[in-house]
């Protein structure tokens, strides 16, 4: 048996009412799951030595279960506070330690936090927004654990379903252009769908008081999930000596960083199932990292509350369901005569959102197959002395140049040719493209930017011959001195004739309308204003 | 790190020996008694200096010894009433046997059992007429009888060898392993069961949450007394007759405990520090409860969600509204004592992986020494709100590393029924030392939301020998006002309790030789509680930001303090004094009357310098 396919986080349905929507979002999702597994089996050929073909870990979409096997499950639970706020900062106080988790932690050693950015502290797959009233008291906290890669794909089929969910999760102000990924004062369009871009970091999801909608901070995203459980799917060995414990294999095989609860934990845990039993390992269906319910033992309602009403009451799993919970709120009705900052926790008032993340978990699910032989160990991962390019993003320069933090695969019409950013390590100026299959070309351009000393960007001309096939295209990148590692899967879409609006990737930004200071101010869009041509 | 059955190892071992025990009972009344003159001794010694430890330093680096306490545990065959030997007990009923109140196991009527035991163990197991006998059976009457909490049925595992490498010793050879099984509704848990794993347990602790009178019920079975035993509930910790006997030895306050409560848990299967399969037996690592092992943190909420809401239903019952209006509260000595003392423990270390060679980062340094090893942080900064802030407690990698093998830290198997092995260095987690405990600290969290006690009572409580937030014997002689003081009356959410308190101590202090306050440390117990309680507690109406006067003389006396230990720490003699005094601190764990129940396996702490002898050339030999 094959898994058909990759399903929507939690088993989500944002088109209930649009089944054509939904299975067009359904597919894309599918393809995207699908490209992050492919490309985690892969690993890493180019940079690092010890580091590929993760074959234990399993694409459910390609692998034939052996008839009568059963699949085991082995939940992964951590804690959502972020555990590396109590290692660099173990003796501050309580209060300081849930500030720190709620509004971003001091510096350490004189150097900024990491990883840094919007909520980049709260980096165990779970970010949080905390409201509060005008006396300070927190009324409300919203979790959540979506992964931003799904409302990039969301935003792809339905902008306007994107905003109504905005509007229902964090406030009914929330306007379309509050959405849109500018650069400077003008809108990007995204060439893949001819209409304004998606920016994952806009005003109501990059903050921890104005709205959490989905996960932003730079680690957390299902693709380096799906990568990190791949990884550790390769045993390790110094000689005979297997490496086993979860710091030497979290420094041999650099899946995550340390003394975080999930990472270390997440790859420790599939490590020691290939390890003990052979099994070959994946995420389970649906994939995603889903919040658990808090302990509600330690809340404690103040004596106002009303008779018999319990804490967990005033918890709601917003998104997904019980078990695989995406988005969670906790808040107390108005008109109770308390509210959330009036609970106790172990005790304490709640003053910060982390309080309440120090009482639930985080959980994904491995599954594996049972296999009779464990893999052969490998050495530790180790630069590669051959230093072969290694693609890594690409992306419209338009995305590219005002930092759209989306990873999706770009997508090109059939018969169309469009200008894409590569950026890869080890490349060397003059390097060239190839993406396997027929009917997509690549010509170099004379755009370059060395980012650092491994890494640099190039613009390249593709061209979709309108009789390519459709499907994705594996890229293949070659210094000029011939050396090269393998394709990297994925790395481009070739989508139908006609599905992209005719000058759409030609269309870069659109200039804010009007004397409009903001997109916020400005009057909506009109789709005649997206058939402007540079 | 020891969960429901802190005795469970003792007994276990001395079961699969042969040997017929109580449960895990002991006779602890020398114990108490220890307690009682070691407190009242203290209260009348001004140079308290020497008296907070009743473990001298040097005793403590030479220690190591380890070695488990006489037994004192009544084998069941010599239980005896009446001068004949109890009859045996059997497994289709349900028995009562609460130590120190009852001489011998005996069959509990219809109307106990419908009275006393409401629990879902005791409702839908063994009312049931099921009777398991393993914890095999246990899973599949949990499973077929309350299959509402069956799917929440969560295991966890806990070791004190489970860190300990094949190279030091085989899977099998000895790692001191229990499992703790729980199921509930939800996240929450209701019925706890403790057991070793592999199969063979012969002795089975299950607790489990009465909601009808908001109280654990504690049973245990056992292969040397095949029958479910009833040995009491939370309400009889604190009764005289059974106060540190049966399971009430350990479970201090009748409820939950799990000594490595909090992050980084050095010998649960955790986040941080996960059990590997391969270093236990086969048999243990094919078990599906081993396989589906959570990490300790799941664990820690359900013992919290445990304690708290057992104070929570406690403190209620000892709250009686009058017709004034007012607030009658008894039961106070109970609730004072956990202001002033340990009525249990807490472990806690560093995050700091101990072996270099097992660390992250091996260069960097050994820091976040818990903060409640130096004071009592955990209420003095996150209760009452002190204003001071801790230097960086680093040590230097290679000074502690160098530290260990200097003093030859290492961590000894020492259990007759499994091979002796000696792993070199210290605890997985560098600086594992007993911390007070968080039990004692939310109820002082409850009595001050509640009004019962004011912050400065409790800070003026604290700074009593602060520098020792765990076995003081000087703070601990207050405990003597608290008995004076049965009942408190709440009104206005005004309580008389602190004033009261402190007009004992005032007259407790009378005739004690003066002392100086810039050596307040040498002062007594009562002497050190007034000097902070009669500082002036006005704000100053002008700047409500301004701190009170003792809110400000407290934090700059242990502000001070800090940074005196923040240097030394990156001394050769202050990192050496440090070191000794968590080895000291272990010490007091193994001897202090009642909380030595708690340390139950020899590799809980490092021994140091090996005990030696004397040889007639002179020279001195490793015993």
């Amino acid at each position: 048996m094959i898994l058909k396919q990759f399903d929507l986080p939690a088993f989500l349905n944002d088109f209930p009412d649009d089944p054509r929507k939904a299975k067009e979002l359904a597919e894309a999702w599918n393809k995207n799951v699908n490209r992050w597994t492919e490309a985690a089996i892969l690993g890493d050929p180019w940079t690092v030595l010890n580091d590929r073909d993760r074959s234990y870990y399993y694409n459910p979409l390609t692998t034939e279960l052996p008839p009568g096997v059963t699949l085991t499950d082995a939940p992964i639970p951590w804690t959502a506070f972020p555990n590396r706020i109590l290692h660099f900062f173990p003796n501050a106080s309580k209060r300081e330690q849930w500030k720190f988790a709620d509004e971003g932690p001091p510096n350490v050693g004189g150097n900024p936090y990491t990883p840094e950015g919007p909520r980049g502290w709260q980096d165990e797959y779970c970010e949080w927004s905390v409201t509060r009233g005008d006396d300070g008291k927190i009324t409300k906290v919203m979790f959540t654990c979506e992964n931003a890669e799904y409302w990039f794909t969301l935003w792809n089929v339905s902008p306007e379903r994107v905003l109504a969910l905005y509007q229902e999760l964090v406030s009914p102000e929330v306007k379309i252009e509050d959405l849109y990924l500018t650069n400077g004062q003008k809108v990007v369009i995204d060439p893949s769908t001819g209409r304004p871009a998606y920016n994952a970091l806009n005003k109501w999801n990059s903050t921890t008081t104005g709205g959490a909608v989905h996960l932003v901070s730079p680690p957390n995203t299902l693709g380096a999930e799906i990568y990190l459980a791949a990884a550790a799917t390769l045993l390790r060995a110094h000689g005979n000596v297997p490496v086993t414990g979860k710091d030497e294999l979290l420094d041999c095989s650099r899946y995550g960083q340390a003394f975080r609860n999930s990472d270390p934990f997440i790859g420790w845990n599939v490590n020691t199932l290939v390890r003990k039993s052979g099994d070959r390992v994946t995420l389970k269906n649906p994939v995603g990292l889903y919040i658990q319910q808090p302990h509600f033992g330690q809340f404690l309602l103040p004596d106002n509350a009303p008779d018999g009403a319990k804490p967990a009451d005033y918890w709601r799993i917003v998104r997904g369901q019980p078990g695989m919970g995406l988005h969670a709120v906790f808040e107390v009705p108005s008109g109770l005569g308390f509210t959330v900052g009036d609970i106790t926790i172990n005790g304490d008032p709640i003053e910060y959102g982390s309080q309440i993340t120090q009482t639930f978990q985080m959980q994904l699910t491995g599954q594996g197959i049972p296999s009779t032989q464990p893999p052969k160990a490998t050495e530790c991962q180790e630069p590669n002395p051959a230093h072969l390019p290694a693609p890594q993003v690409l992306q419209f320069p338009a995305l590219g140049n005002a930092n759209s933090r989306s990873t999706l695969a770009p997508q090109v019409a059939q018969g169309s040719a469009v200008s894409l950013t590569l950026t890869g390590g080890n490349i060397k100026k003059g390097a060239t493209v190839t993406f396997l299959g027929e009917g997509v070309t690549a010509h170099g351009t004379d755009s370059w930017t060395q980012i650092d000393k491994d890494t640099a960007s190039m613009v390249i001309r593709v061209e979709v011959a309108a009789s390519a096939p459709l499907g994705d295209r594996a890229l293949l990148l070659t210094n000029p001195d011939g050396a090269h590692g393998p394709a990297a899967p994925g790395m481009l879409e070739v989508v139908p004739a006609g599905s992209i609006p005719v000058s759409a990737a030609q269309v870069l930004e659109v200039a804010l309308p009007g004397d409009a200071k903001s997109w916020s101010e400005a009057a909506p869009l009109k789709p005649a204003a997206l058939a402007y041509k540079r | 790190m020891h969960f429901v059955a802190p005795c469970t190892r003792r007994s276990l071992a001395l079961l699969l020996g042969g040997l017929l025990l109580v449960g895990c009972s002991r006779s602890d009344k020398s114990a108490s008694s220890t307690s009682s003159s070691t407190a009242a001794s203290a209260s009348g010694a001004p140079s308290a200096a020497a008296a907070p430890s009743s473990v001298p330093a040097s005793a403590a680096a030479v220690n190591g010894e380890g070695r488990r306490r006489g037994l004192r545990h009544k084998p069941a065959n010599l239980l005896m009433r009446a001068g004949q030997p109890c009859p045996p007990v059997t497994n289709d009923r349900i028995w009562r046997f609460i130590e120190g109140l009852d001489e011998c196991p005996r069959v509990l009527a219809e109307g106990e059992i419908a009275q006393e035991l409401k629990d879902a163990w005791a409702a839908k197991v063994l009312r049931a007429g099921t009777f398991p006998t393993s914890v095999a059976e246990i899973v599949a009457a949990m499973a077929s009888k309350v299959p509402e909490m069956a799917s929440g049925q969560k295991s966890y595992v806990v070791g004190e060898g489970s860190q300990v490498q094949l190279s030091v010793a085989p899977r099998d050879g000895g790692r001191d392993l229990r499992y703790v099984v729980t199921w509930g509704e939800g996240q929450s848990a209701a019925i706890f069961l403790s057991a070793l794993p592999g199969g063979g347990s012969s002795f089975l602790q299950i607790i489990a949450w009465d909601a009808a009178k908001s109280s654990f019920n504690f049973y245990e079975y056992s292969t040397a007394r095949p029958g479910w035993i009833w040995t009491g509930d939370s309400s009889y910790a604190l009764r005289d007759e059974a106060r540190g006997h049966g399971c009430f030895d350990c479970h201090h306050n009748g409820t939950l405990i799990m000594k490595e409560l909090a992050t980084p848990w050095n010998n649960w299967h955790s986040t941080q520090a996960p059990i590997d399969p391969r270093v236990v037996p086969e048999a243990v690592a094919n078990e599906a409860l081993f396989q589906n092992r959570e990490p300790a943190s799941g664990l820690e909420g359900s013992v919290r969600d445990g304690f708290e809401g057992y104070h929570n239903a406690r403190l209620k019952k000892l709250i009686q509204r009058k017709n004034d209006g007012s607030h009658q509260i008894s039961g106070m000595p109970e609730l004072l004592s956990h202001v002033i003392s340990s009525s249990t423990i807490n472990l806690a270390s560093t995050q700091i992986v101990s072996d270099p060679t097992r660390a992250t980062a091996p260069q960097a340094p050994v820091n976040g020494l818990p903060s409640d090893f130096l004071l009592r942080d955990s209420v003095l900064q996150d209760v009452v709100s002190l204003g001071y802030t801790f230097p960086e407690l680093n040590i230097k990698r290679a000074d502690y590393d160098a530290y260990m093998k200097t003093q030859e830290y290492r961590l000894v198997h020492d259990d007759e029924k499994s091979p002796r092995y000696e792993a070199p260095g210290s605890t997985y987690f560098a600086f594992f030392v007993p911390v007070p405990s968080a039990e004692d600290t939310y109820i002082i969290k409850v009595l001050r939301n509640d009004h019962l006690v004011s912050d400065k009572f409790i800070a003026a409580v604290q700074m009593v020998d602060f520098a020792n937030p765990v076995f003081s014997t000087v703070r601990d002689a207050l405990l003597k006002y608290a008995e004076q003081l049965p009942s408190s009356t709440l009104a206005r959410d005004q309580n008389d309790i602190p004033q009261r308190f402190a007009a004992l101590v005032d007259r407790g202090a009378q005739g004690q030789p003066p002392c100086e306050t810039s050596r307040l440390e040498r002062c007594t117990a009562e002497q050190q509680f007034l000097f902070f309680w009669n500082i002036p507690d006005a704000l100053n109406p002008h700047d409500p930001k301004k701190p009170e006067p003792w809110k400000k003389e407290m934090s700059g006396r242990l502000q001070a303090y800090l940074d005196v230990v923040g240097k030394r720490l990156g001394t050769p003699q202050g990192l050496d004094d440090y070191m000794r005094l968590a080895l000291s601190r272990h010490e007091q764990l193994k001897q202090w009357p009642v909380l030595h129940n708690l340390f139950e396996f020899s590799l809980l702490f490092p021994r140091t310098t090996p005990l030696i002898r004397m040889n007639v050339d002179g020279t001195v030999d490793p015993i």
